[in-house]
């Protein structure tokens, strides 16, 4: 069966996820701390990213054996990342049937011109965007939920709201333009024009949007949902803290509970140290994870 | 995703996150998503035995994940409401990859065929109330259940156009009780 087929179903899980806190995780029992603390889905992977950062090298999708024994650990979804353009990798995950497959800026890209054409694949994808035509692009290609790419293994908000912003910013000037505009936008944003076109009038995209990259804090994250994003990926910001447990904990209750500023002072009270980031400047632009995807 | 099933019904709808939130509803929808997540927030905001209460008194529909928070499932991550007496498997299909849409009968409902979305859906391995009526199966195993004003799904009735199942359950609300979200 084609993916075709099963973008309902696919598009269906990503609704499922939404209000919810996607976890990094590097072994069976970050997983379960995660499940223990509310995560709706975790994110396996070998390195987390503040980690690939410090590292450097090449940075690949994770070793089965690993996925697989989180997989057996948990009963919440479970994803896993490939490098951008490479579709083996993708079909190595698709094999031992990981519920997502991340295209993900944070392992090095297979491809600097093509992504993956996820359309051939019956798992879900989720890919990176920092503005309305890469993750329409994305969502062309066969994506079946968007994240914004923010600047992962940060710590730092400041890229994730830029991007939150900006999608949001290009749907509202989508939706004013008449239609003999679209065209010239399409082919401006380099995005496909049936969704140019379905945007403008939907005023949403196609596929449920959430947010990633420098999320450390409860108040990160319920930032990052009052400026409408339906879920957050937490990457570094859980594992690289002082109290991993009671951070996951206090994340999940910020992402639930969004809106309620009383909620949100107690569930950040008390929680030790959060990661240390790093400040934008300190990042040469060559080293920005969110500059890989095109 | 049921709130977009409900504004086409012209129900008025509104999230509860908060006991007090209860207090304006005529009936309650517990949707999919991760019952372990579920849970961890009912016990930890204080919503278990209102909801238990409300379930008591009050039309509530459980699709998916819900369905599992109205079992009387008990594990160290999932406790259920304890409303509906059946055993129920989570992901017991598999995962994401295994997840399908495929066509159910609803012979009291409209004697028709219903596409049912099934996403990592729960199983009914067994049900152990006599008053529990299978309203749907399908190849033999009960996916659509009813305890008098309590409804099950292990399917997403919200992710397709047909409402069949949304008007079936907002029948069940009393109707000198005021609609208000």
């Amino acid at each position: 069966m084609s993916k075709k087929n099963n973008m309902d179903i696919n598009i269906g899980l990503a609704e499922m996820l939404k209000g919810g806190v996607i976890m990094d995780v590097t072994n069976s029992d970050q997983a379960k701390v995660a499940e223990e603390s509310g995560a709706v889905a975790v994110m396996a992977l070998e390195r987390i990213p503040s980690d690939i950062r410090r590292d450097g090298g090449i940075s690949r999708m994770s070793d089965p054996e690993m996925i697989i024994d989180i997989q057996n650990s948990v009963s919440i979804p479970v994803m896993a990342k490939c490098r951008i353009g490479h579709f083996v990798e993708a079909q190595i995950l698709e094999s031992i049937k990981v519920d997502f497959i991340d295209e993900s800026e944070v392992l090095t890209p297979a491809d600097e011109h093509n992504h993956i054409y996820k359309e051939s694949f019956k798992v879900p994808f989720v890919c990176g965007a920092r503005n309305l035509g890469e993750a329409l692009r994305r969502i062309g290609e066969g994506a079946s939920l968007i994240r914004t790419k923010g600047e992962a293994g940060s710590g730092n908000i400041i890229e994730a709201v830029r991007h939150m912003r900006t999608i949001i910013n290009d749907i509202n000037l989508l939706s004013n333009l008449d239609d003999h505009q679209l065209m010239a936008e399409s082919k401006n944003m380099g995005a496909p024009f049936d969704l140019v076109k379905l945007v403008s009038t939907t005023k949403k995209l196609p596929v449920p949007n959430f947010s990633a990259g420098g999320i450390a804090t409860p108040a990160d994250a319920a930032l990052m949902m009052q400026l409408g994003a339906e879920s957050v990926f937490v990457g570094s910001g859980i594992f690289k803290s002082e109290d991993p447990i009671n951070r996951a904990k206090a994340v999940v209750e910020a992402t639930t509970y969004f809106n309620d500023p009383d909620k949100l002072a107690n569930v950040s009270t008390g929680i030790k140290d959060a990661m240390s980031g790093i400040d934008m400047s300190e990042i040469p632009k060559e080293k920005m994870l969110q500059n890989r995807g095109w | 995703m049921h709130g977009e099933a409900l504004k086409m019904l012209n129900i008025d709808h509104c999230y509860v996150k908060y006991p007090k939130d209860l207090y304006s509803c005529s009936a309650l929808i517990i949707p999919g998503g991760e019952s372990s997540s579920f849970s961890k927030l009912i016990s930890k905001n204080n919503l278990l035995d209102c909801l238990k209460d409300f379930a008591e008194k009050k039309p509530v529909f459980g699709t998916c994940a819900g369905l599992i928070i109205l079992s009387k499932i008990n594990t160290p991550l999932v406790k259920g409401l304890g409303i509906l007496d059946i055993d129920i498997e989570r992901n017991g299909w598999g995962t994401q990859i295994n997840s399908f849409k495929h066509n159910i009968f609803l012979p009291d409902q409209c004697n028709s065929k219903f596409n049912a979305v099934f996403i990592r859906a729960p199983r009914i391995t067994n049900i152990n109330d006599n008053n529990i009526k299978i309203l749907s199966s399908l190849n033999g195993e009960p996916v659509l259940i009813q305890k008098k004003k309590c409804l099950g799904a292990t399917f997403h009735p919200e992710l397709t156009s047909n409402l069949t199942i949304h008007k079936y359950f907002i029948e069940m609300i009393d109707e000198k009780i005021i609609r208000k979200s």
